[in-house]
């Protein structure tokens, strides 16, 4: 594990817990009692296997998925003590989202899918379309901008993704198995990006059950049936 | 501040919505089109419905104008017939027993002749057809016989009613023509009695006459009646510038309140008085009243059975508006819902990256809206391409303009978008209201 640099911790999931429950199934912990922190500036990574909670936990963490117990707080805010709607608008200038799926709107090009969280958090303006070019350049799909998702290869899809992720100059990212739809090289690409944005002073976090991801970590988790091993 | 980046679009809500509609543009275009449809439906409907109802109204003004004019002909033609009766009223002098009158046959207390003048000429309106008359029984000595000799002249006319008058103040139908001046007009049983023809030469104390006419039977004391000019009756009989009647007819439209005349005369000539032959007078009354129930049961039927046709068309208009509402708004529904299935982790990653429930919601309200307001416009244009195209009475009637109202144009142009409004706000509002935590969840 590489030495931590970071002065302040950014988002701190504090004895979480979350159980589903569906009819007269038994009740299955999908995340128990986990307490994590992220730093400015430090990517940390959870690795497991599928089922064992990553995602749950990832999404408890990015406020959108009430815990039955325990605490978020992303800066000094406390997310579920927020209204939804104030949970929405941190949301969208605080946390930038990467999914295995992208979710791409396929009917948006690539500057207009950029752009889209500038829509949900009303900051739509020169500087952000400044900010969404800069970052489609820097992500070499400066070819592309004109083009629909359908029009792209996967690398640069998730490519399209972490930018919409980063134009509201988030202070945490989530990604969730941003390399799983990825060859090597692609995943390679998408990593070394995620890993620029916590050396430019992000926190990341970051679940996978590819164990690979955990060298560019600063720290990483193993999660197994709902608990953090280490 | 908004700007706009490469591509000349600006980032927001409806750019999504467009962008959407353009992606997906059958969906965008059969809605539309069921809400056209719908619109044009009840546009055309309406304007229809309109155009009838101007048809229908402008048919019954049509059918009362033709009835009225055929009533009035037929009330003319009563008149005519009432007319030809006989006269209704008998002017007096006030000092002529009844019962001698009805016991000698003519009346022995006279008028002036200018008291048939003051009628004529005093405004009165319940009176027409004044006749004067000196009428006396006398022997006939240059024939050995009795007979009622009449003196008479023209009908005097009543001022005050110019329509029963020529323009040289004579009536257009007299009841008894005048007898010309050196002639004679017989009654049957005097001519038949004395074997007497028209053409032939008689002598009436002392005047000569030729026999003008000779009336056919009456069976009346006409029959023994001879007609001669009033001045040679009033010479013959000594009774210079005098009269013992005027016979008139009452007006028809006086006759709602028997005996008005009564007092009329009485204001113009106080020392007459008036005989009235209620019978006929009754008789008349009755006439024109049956003719103008007769003419109200006709347009009462016509208007009963135009306005069950018309609530025939309406209800099948109402029908056919419901129907294609019902169903553009089922079609909206299925589209909408069916839209925001496809869009699940599309409503799933704008949740996650901040869009609010109230955002979401938009972008399908938006799309509802804006098929609904296209359709609006287009429906309501074609409804009333179509509508005035299947207006044709009502647009002869009344032109285009007639039933194009601004009412219409506004309830066309509301129907689509609040028609897609309410059919798109279920679909809406569950759109907004999933979680973004189960869709992002299930990859």
């Amino acid at each position: 594990m590489r030495n931590i640099k970071y002065a302040f911790v950014e988002l701190i999931v504090k004895n979480v817990r979350k159980a589903y429950r569906s009819g007269k199934v038994k009740e299955v912990k999908a995340v128990d009692s986990v307490t994590i922190g992220v730093g400015k500036g430090e990517l940390v990574s959870v690795t497991g296997q599928s089922g064992c909670g990553k995602t749950t936990l990832l999404l408890m963490a990015g406020g959108l998925l009430t815990p039955d117990e325990g605490e978020v707080f992303l800066g000094n805010l406390d997310m579920y003590k927020l209204s939804p709607e104030e949970r929405d608008r941190e949301r969208a200038v605080r946390i930038g989202f990467v999914f295995q799926q992208f979710y791409l709107v396929p009917y948006m090009n690539v500057l207009e899918n950029v752009l889209i969280p500038t829509i949900g958090s009303n900051s739509y303006s020169a500087s952000a379309d400044k900010r969404a070019r800069e970052l489609i350049l820097r992500f070499n799909l400066e070819g592309r901008i004109d083009h629909k998702p359908g029009q792209l290869s996967t690398g640069e899809r998730q490519r399209v993704a972490l930018a919409r992720a980063l134009v509201n100059n988030p202070g945490v990212l989530f990604a969730d198995e941003p390399t799983g739809n990825l060859d090597d090289d692609n995943a390679e690409v998408v990593l070394r990006y995620i890993s620029d944005f916590a050396a430019e002073g992000g926190a990341v976090l970051l679940v996978t059950h590819d164990k690979r991801i955990s060298h560019r970590a600063h720290r990483s988790y193993q999660m197994k049936e709902g608990r953090l091993l280490n | 501040m908004e700007t706009d980046n490469k591509t000349g679009r600006r980032m927001n809500i409806w750019l999504i919505i467009k962008n959407e509609l353009e992606h997906k543009k059958l969906g965008f275009i059969t809605g539309v089109l069921s809400l056209v449809i719908a619109t044009a439906g009840l546009v055309g409907a309406l304007i229809v419905l309109r155009g009838d109802e101007i048809a229908t109204r402008q048919l019954f003004i049509d059918k009362e104008r033709e009835l009225r004019a055929e009533m009035a002909q037929l009330e003319d033609d009563y008149r005519i017939i009432m007319r030809n009766m006989g006269y209704n009223v008998l002017i007096l002098d006030g000092e002529q027993s009844i019962p001698a009158l009805e016991r000698d046959g003519y009346a022995t207390a006279y008028l002036d002749y200018e008291d048939v003048w003051k009628i004529a000429e005093s405004g009165i309106t319940t009176l027409n057809h004044l006749l004067p008359v000196l009428q006396e029984k006398i022997f006939w000595k240059e024939r050995n016989t009795e007979i009622l000799l009449s003196g008479v002249r023209g009908q005097v006319p009543v001022y005050a009613k110019p329509g029963h008058l020529t323009e040289d103040h004579e009536y257009r139908s007299p009841i008894m023509d005048r007898v010309p001046e050196g002639k004679a007009d017989l009654g049957e049983e005097v001519a038949v009695s004395l074997n007497i023809r028209p053409g032939e030469s008689i002598v009436i104390g002392g005047e000569a006459f030729e026999v003008n006419r000779v009336y056919s039977r009456r069976g009346t004391r006409d029959d023994l009646t001879v007609w001669i000019p009033l001045d040679k009756a009033q010479s013959i009989l000594g009774r210079p510038g005098k009269i013992n009647g005027i016979l008139a007819l009452e007006c028809v439209c006086a006759t709602e309140e028997i005996g008005q005349v009564k007092r009329e005369i009485k204001e113009i000539l106080p020392h007459a008085q008036v005989f009235e032959f209620s019978s006929l007078i009754a008789a008349r009354a009755d006439v024109r009243d049956r003719a103008a129930r007769l003419h109200q049961e006709i347009l009462y039927a016509e208007m009963a059975h135009q306005l069950q046709l018309r609530e025939e068309k309406e209800r099948l208009a109402t029908v056919l508006i419901i129907l294609l509402i019902a169903g553009a708004s089922v079609w909206i529904f299925v589209l909408i819902l069916n839209n925001v299935r496809e869009r699940k982790h599309e409503i799933g990653i704008l949740r996650a990256i901040g869009f609010r429930r109230l955002q979401v919601l938009k972008i399908f309200l938006g799309k509802s809206v804006l098929m609904g307001l296209v359709a609006g416009i287009s429906g309501c244009l074609l409804g009333m391409l179509v509508g005035v195209l299947w207006s044709g009475p009502g647009l002869s009637y009344g032109g285009a303009e007639s039933l194009i109202t601004l009412p219409l144009i506004i309830t066309g142009l509301l129907l689509a978008p609040l028609l897609a409004l309410a059919a798109g706000l279920l679909p809406s509002v569950l759109a907004a209201n999933q979680d973004p935590a189960d869709i992002l969840s299930e990859q």
